[in-house]
């Protein structure tokens, strides 16, 4: 029996059913290691005569080549990551300690998980495929997050000045995409930092908020808030911050993250709004306003509710002791639509400024 | 502790060795043949070297023949002979597999082999300068025989000395200090006077490697202090040429996973970062 | 042309042979041949130097020698980052265990020196003592891919340095 099992675990290396490594008491692996069927036999047993699947056209398929010596190769290692891989399951197995961290080592090198994460959807993800219940689909979108998206964030926040006008500075540990789901707009994720039609602003935005970390799904509470800190305080002959939007104790599963208005309506009363949507009315003549979207994980349950605009979010991060983890931003500026959200909201009609020459400067 | 040993460093005078000796000083030797040939490939190394080299050559620019050889020469001629032509593009012909791209006699799409003509030997002597060039084998006589007191034996790995008194056990040599000596003066001559003069050492460091301590002939740890302890202080050289000769004595050229098969094992575990790897 | 005055061809002739610029009456009076089909030899020559330059410089140049650019499938891509993905763990491993054997032969230098320098001071003192002038010998060799064909050397001179 045992000279069986040997001979099989020896030769499945180059035989036609790779399997990786995986835990011994595991019940039912999830559904998002294994690569889709259609191309699972040519990732790991490489491209046949027929050429490999990802291509459409039947002429290109044809004329494929693969590069030679890349079938070994690509043997030899799989048995070897896949060694190294079940050595560190074991490992999970014997002690309990640092389990994530190795449970993100053991599947990281499976070509399955980085083809599935590569060529599937990483936003608006489909758990079959990326799932970001285990914790190395988290670690691959935190790579592909911070080699670009995280850095351009962190560059508008900067240059736009939005730190340090908002919060004096903070270290984002969570992805938040932005996009405005109403008739008037096309159906995009917003860049940090874009000038937006006050049409499109009309309607509040939904957030993306995709928690990278271990946390417990199931207490873990978030607060997001919309400031503008571009309002003009004309009595004082300078700018004041107010609150265009907040929400306080949403709960963020790793798959169901998305907070859209349809879900703020269909939702059991858990979810707190501090205060109502105000979409961005600036006023003619004055510059872009910025709108910073701050995510903050809760220590909490925060139930207050905010009855001014005038808003200082230090002090209320202060008070509430939140920890910011993730934001994002946009800019508007006035433009012809922003008489009909006036009136839309029935907010009064805006002040038009204008610039006095040769007079003295006020104080 | 080692009687035959002493009995053959005669010239040794060591007064506080005699029976229960009080902080004794030996000097150990560990004396290694570095290794002849590169190290064995893994598997993994093999494929890996192999991928790289096929997409190198996949890789790379087609072989300007013409520098190499005088247009229109004998050498040419031979040359171009030796060469597999890749099929040209012709029209009206569906190639399944992509039209060729031939451009200076090589297939932009594939790899270029290039073949060296073949020349034609006689038998020749072995003073002949044009002979073909065979290889030694990397496995000797001495590895076929599974001669472990051979220094021609695993010729990629790294040997140590050990030896086996008396049957008491493998372990590094060991000799007792004479008065006034030094440490890797005693284990030079230790050394010589174990296995005669026909051989040539080079010692690495007259400072110790490493030091084993024995309470009662018992290996104990290396921060263990007491009155009665026993110490052996390992000095480290390499065989450079000659062989180390003995009269009556067991011994061993052996690489890492040899000795562990050998030594007892607290020795090892107390020793296994000096035995090499490779 | 054939009616052509014979008097003036001479005069033609030796206009020509004088070295007036104008040949065209001496050449249409020659037999005609037809230009279509006909071979022509480039005639434009470069002396053997300028040849051997042309040569030399169309080694480093990269027209005409380039291959194709090597594309890859999905599939593909992710095989090739896997066999990368291996071969630098596999370094990796190598060299932590190079560094930790390192770590511990350090350690254990300094442990067998300092317990010497408790037990024996005067034998500290001459371990530590700097040997000038040492030199690594010119005996040793570096391994090579095949051994060579005497592999070792048995016959030494009684070494009377030592």
């Amino acid at each position: 029996m045992a000279t069986v099992a040997e001979s099989t675990s020896s030769v499945s290396a180059k035989s036609a059913d790779k399997t990786w490594a995986k835990p011994s008491n595991l019940e039912n692996e999830p559904r998002a290691f294994k690569a889709p069927s259609k191309y699972r036999s040519s990732l790991l047993n490489g491209v046949s005569k027929e050429g490999p699947p990802s291509l459409s056209s039947k002429k290109f398929k044809l004329r494929y080549n693969s590069p030679s010596g890349l079938q070994d190769a690509f043997d030899v290692s799989y048995a070897y990551l896949r060694d190294k891989s079940q050595e560190l399951y074991n490992k999970i197995e014997s002690s309990n300690e640092n389990k994530t961290q190795l449970e993100i080592e053991a599947q990281i090198n499976n070509p399955e998980v980085r083809f599935n994460f590569a060529y599937n959807d990483k936003l608006e993800n489909d758990p079959q495929y990326i799932d970001y219940e285990q914790p190395v689909y988290r670690e691959l979108l935190k790579q592909d997050w911070e080699s670009k998206d995280q850095m351009l964030l962190m560059q508008r926040l900067e240059q736009l000045h939005a730190i340090p006008d908002t919060l004096p500075t903070f270290e984002p540990k969570v992805p938040v995409s932005l996009k405005f789901l109403n008739h008037t707009t096309v159906n995009r994720w917003i860049e940090p930092g874009t000038v937006l039609s006050s049409n499109v602003t009309a309607y509040p935005p939904s957030i993306k908020i995709q928690e990278l970390e271990q946390v417990d799904t199931k207490t873990q509470l978030y607060t997001v808030l919309i400031v503008n800190p571009d309002v003009a305080d004309i009595a004082n002959n300078t700018y004041k911050t107010q609150i265009s939007w907040g929400l306080s104790n949403v709960k963020l599963e790793y798959n169901d993250n998305f907070i859209t208005p349809r879900r703020l309506l269909e939702d059991d009363g858990s979810i707190n709004e501090l205060i109502d949507y105000l979409p961005p009315v600036p006023e003619k003549n004055l510059p872009t306003q910025r709108f910073v979207v701050w995510v903050f994980r809760q220590p909490a349950p925060i139930n207050v509710k905010l009855t001014e605009r005038d808003f200082n979010i230090r002090e209320f991060v202060k008070v509430n002791s939140l920890n910011a983890v993730g934001a994002h931003m946009w800019r508007s500026t006035w433009d012809l639509n922003v008489s009909k959200v006036r009136e839309l909201y029935g907010l009064p009609k805006g002040t038009v400024f204008h610039k006095v020459r040769g007079e003295k400067r006020m104080k | 502790m080692y009687q035959p040993l002493k009995r053959c460093l005669a010239t040794v005078a060591s007064p506080s060795a005699e029976g229960s000796a009080v902080n004794a000083i030996k000097a150990a030797l560990l004396l290694t043949r570095q290794p002849i040939v590169t190290p064995d490939l893994t598997e993994l190394e093999k494929a890996y070297f192999n991928y790289q080299e096929e997409l190198e050559r996949r890789l790379m620019w087609t072989f300007p023949h013409y520098y190499y050889f005088k247009k229109g020469s004998l050498s040419e001629r031979r040359f171009i002979k030796a060469q597999k032509g890749p099929v040209s593009n012709q029209p009206n012909i569906l190639f399944e597999k992509g039209e060729p791209d031939v451009v200076h006699n090589r297939e932009r799409r594939l790899k270029q082999e290039v073949r060296i003509p073949k020349e034609e030997y006689e038998e020749s002597s072995m003073s002949d300068i044009s002979r073909p060039v065979v290889p030694n084998s990397r496995i000797t006589d001495a590895d076929r025989a599974n001669d472990i007191t051979s220094l021609e034996r695993a010729l990629p790995r790294t040997l140590h000395l050990l030896v086996n008194e008396n049957n008491k056990g493998w372990k590094l040599p060991s000799f007792a200090l004479a008065q006034g000596t030094t440490l890797h003066r005693a284990a030079e001559s230790g050394l010589r006077e174990l296995g005669g003069d026909d051989i040539h050492t080079w010692t690495v460091a007259r400072s110790p490697a490493a030091v084993l301590k024995y309470e009662h002939g018992k290996l104990v740890a290396p921060d263990a202090n007491s009155d009665k302890l026993e110490r052996e202080f390992i000095i480290k050289s390499h065989i450079l040429a000659g062989a180390f000769k003995p009269q009556n004595l067991e011994y061993a050229w052996l690489t890492k996973e040899e000795v562990e098969e050998r030594v007892s094992k607290d020795y090892f575990e107390a020793t296994e970062f000096l035995f090499s790897r490779v | 042309m054939l009616t052509f005055p014979i008097k003036s061809q001479i005069a033609t002739l030796s206009r020509a042979v004088n070295g007036s610029t104008n040949t065209k009456y001496l050449i249409s009076s020659l037999p005609l041949q037809f230009a279509r089909g006909k071979r022509t030899k480039r005639t434009v020559t470069v002396s053997a130097g300028t040849q051997r330059i042309i040569t030399q410089l169309s080694v480093i140049s990269a027209r005409k020698k380039v291959p194709r650019v090597l594309k890859l499938s999905n599939e593909d891509l992710i095989r090739h980052d896997t066999v990368q993905r291996a071969w630098t763990l596999f370094q990796r491993e190598k060299r932590q265990q190079q560094d930790e054997q390192l770590s511990k032969q350090y350690d254990s230098i300094i442990n067998a020196l300092e317990d010497l320098k408790a037990v024996a001071p005067e034998l500290y003192a001459v371990a530590n003592k700097k040997e000038k002038g040492k030199r690594f010998p010119l005996e040793a060799r570096i391994p090579v891919d095949y051994p060579p064909n005497k592999i070792w050397y048995y016959d030494v001179a009684k070494d009377e340095s030592k």
